[in-house]
């Protein structure tokens, strides 16, 4: 085959090569697994342009959901075209409301099952490594920014009769479409169920705790634990955090910028506390860190780097704090400077 | 087929088809378009012109006129191709000033790369290294390198169709794209680049 005679610059034009680094699938992946452990002497070279490859970033010029509606309205000003195209609206008696709602519950509530117990392979799974963020694009056209060490899965096919739900995994951002039936949309982290029609928001589900940062548009949680259901209904600028092991819920207004300024490959600290920042450097880039003083794991930091210079970061704190941090391989230890010469 | 089907039926479909349903007049298919390439295109546009509402101007001319006239537009098998090329002779067109010859039209590029080029790199031989001495170099490439690269790398277009999107031949393409390979590639081997200076220099003495 082609490739045992490839040197670096082949595999970095090959279009086969370069859709499976940035579009990975199981046939593909089954097949470059194969061929690396068939040709190991290879390996350094395909690495290297995989390296290349997934480095080639560029930063995102995005629309926001209110400007793709305005475009598409614009468009049809003068036409009978509708980007959602609905049956004409007829009378529903309430009974037929109620059996359609409880319907669609026992049907979510079976899906759900499926997919919690038999690992349904309808499911379209996405991603991210250590390091690495992901732009998507949902069945009904809403856009998820997927954070480092994430992962984002739905149902293959969406139709307009059920919610439109994800399972959540780590950090995203969403930007949903409003369907114009008025047609929820779900997200799954945990126990927790984040429900809106259309509207921007962050999710961050770690370590058995769900922080949502709401942009825009109106949001309603639900905590579905310990046989209870809370519910939280969140505004524009409002953060809502939810523990695992902790009953009810702390809700405060925030600076949205410091909570979603990751997907513009920033990081923004505004008052974190060091440990916070360790947890940061764990969740999303998989080192290990030590914080030898716990004086210093209470310490807040402000400040803001790209989110690719975790060395600028660390010697930011380091300036700050007056703190030794050592690098070595994945693990960062941070000790204070001792006062004695 | 009831209108709720055949909008799940509609993600099953390749690009050919897609564009072939869109073309009989199907309006789902022309909205499901619009859904899945919009921010593509704006992604795009916004690379050749900082003026956000020209790009958004551009792509609703575009759209407005693939309904207008969907009976006489060609096939493709590739729509998000067929889609740049389009947008980008738009705004070519809307950028182009009175007695200025088509072919010495460039863009107002505007590519951002997503690191700086400021941090110390010598000392820092990790991975993380790797990746900013690589994202700066990025950031100093000529901008149709960058667009070219963008072309292939972001959205896996093939030589063909990066050259009638630049509207350049395929041999100003493989020439852009490994000069800008061979800039990354060099990139990341400081230490052996100058050690074979070190190596040519001493051997002219």
């Amino acid at each position: 085959m082609k490739y045992e005679e490839y040197a670096l610059a082949d595999f970095l034009l090959d279009d086969d090569f370069i859709r499976w680094v940035k579009n990975p699938d199981a046939h593909s992946n089954l097949f470059w697994e194969i061929w690396i452990a068939q040709h190991p002497d290879k390996k350094p070279v395909v690495e290297e342009a995989r390296f290349i490859i997934s480095s080639i970033q560029f930063e995102v010029d995005r629309l926001s959901v209110r400007e793709v509606t305005e475009i598409w309205q614009n468009l049809h000003a003068e036409r009978n075209i509708s980007l959602h195209s609905h049956p004409e609206k007829r009378k529903v008696f309430p009974w037929q409301k109620m059996a359609a709602i409880l319907g669609g519950l026992i049907f979510l509530a079976a899906f759900y099952f499926l997919i919690a117990e038999t690992g349904i392979t309808n499911m379209q799974q996405y991603g991210t490594a250590y390091g690495q963020t992901k732009t998507i694009l949902l069945p009904d056209g809403s856009e998820v920014i997927l954070n480092a060490n994430s992962e984002l899965k739905h149902a293959n096919s969406w139709s307009s009769d059920s919610a439109r739900q994800v399972w959540l995994q780590g950090e995203a951002f969403f930007s949903v479409t409003h369907q114009e039936n008025d047609q929820k949309f779900i997200v799954h982290s945990g126990n927790i169920a984040i429900e809106v029609l259309g509207t921007e928001f962050n999710v961050n589900h770690r370590r058995a705790k769900t922080q949502v940062v709401l942009n825009s548009g109106k949001v309603r949680l639900q905590n579905r634990d310990k046989h209870t259901t809370e519910e939280v209904i969140m505004s524009p600028g409002e953060l809502v955090e939810i523990e695992r092991d902790r009953n009810g819920h702390i809700k405060k207004v925030v600076d949205t910028e410091v909570f979603t300024s990751w997907k513009e490959n920033k990081l923004v600290f505004d008052g974190t506390p060091v440990a916070e920042i360790a947890q940061l450097l764990e969740d999303n880039y998989g080192y290990k860190v030590i914080i030898q003083d716990s004086v210093l794991a209470g310490r807040q930091f402000k400040g803001m780097v790209p989110a690719d210079e975790i060395e600028n970061l660390l010697g930011q704190i380091a300036k700050v704090f007056n703190v030794d941090i050592d690098r070595k391989d994945k693990q960062i230890t941070m000790k204070l400077k001792s006062k004695n010469p | 087929m009831n209108k709720q089907d055949k909008r799940t039926k509609l993600q099953f479909l390749n690009d050919t088809q897609l564009w072939r349903t869109f073309k009989s007049g199907d309006q789902q298919a022309y909205a499901y378009i619009y859904q899945k390439h919009v921010r593509l295109l704006f992604n795009y546009g916004s690379k050749l012109s900082k003026d956000r509402d020209l790009v958004k101007d551009c792509i609703q001319d575009l759209f407005y006129y693939l309904w207008d006239r969907r009976e006489h537009l060609g096939e493709t098998d590739h729509i998000s191709y067929y889609l740049f090329k389009s947008l980008r002779r738009s705004l070519i067109g809307k950028l182009r000033k009175e007695n200025t010859p088509d072919n010495e039209i460039s863009p107002d590029y505007n590519f951002k790369t997503v690191s700086s080029c400021e941090v110390d790199f010598i000392k820092n031989q990790s991975l993380e290294g790797n990746h900013q001495r690589l994202a700066c170099a990025l950031s100093k490439l000529p901008e149709r390198q960058k667009e070219a690269i963008f072309l292939k790398y972001y959205h896996n277009l093939s030589f063909e169709e990066i050259a009638s999107v630049m509207s350049i031949n395929k041999r100003s393409v493989y020439k852009l794209i490994y000069k800008a390979i061979e800039a990354l590639q060099k990139s990341l081997q400081p230490v052996l680049l100058s050690f074979f200076l070190l190596v040519f220099f001493i051997f002219i003495f």
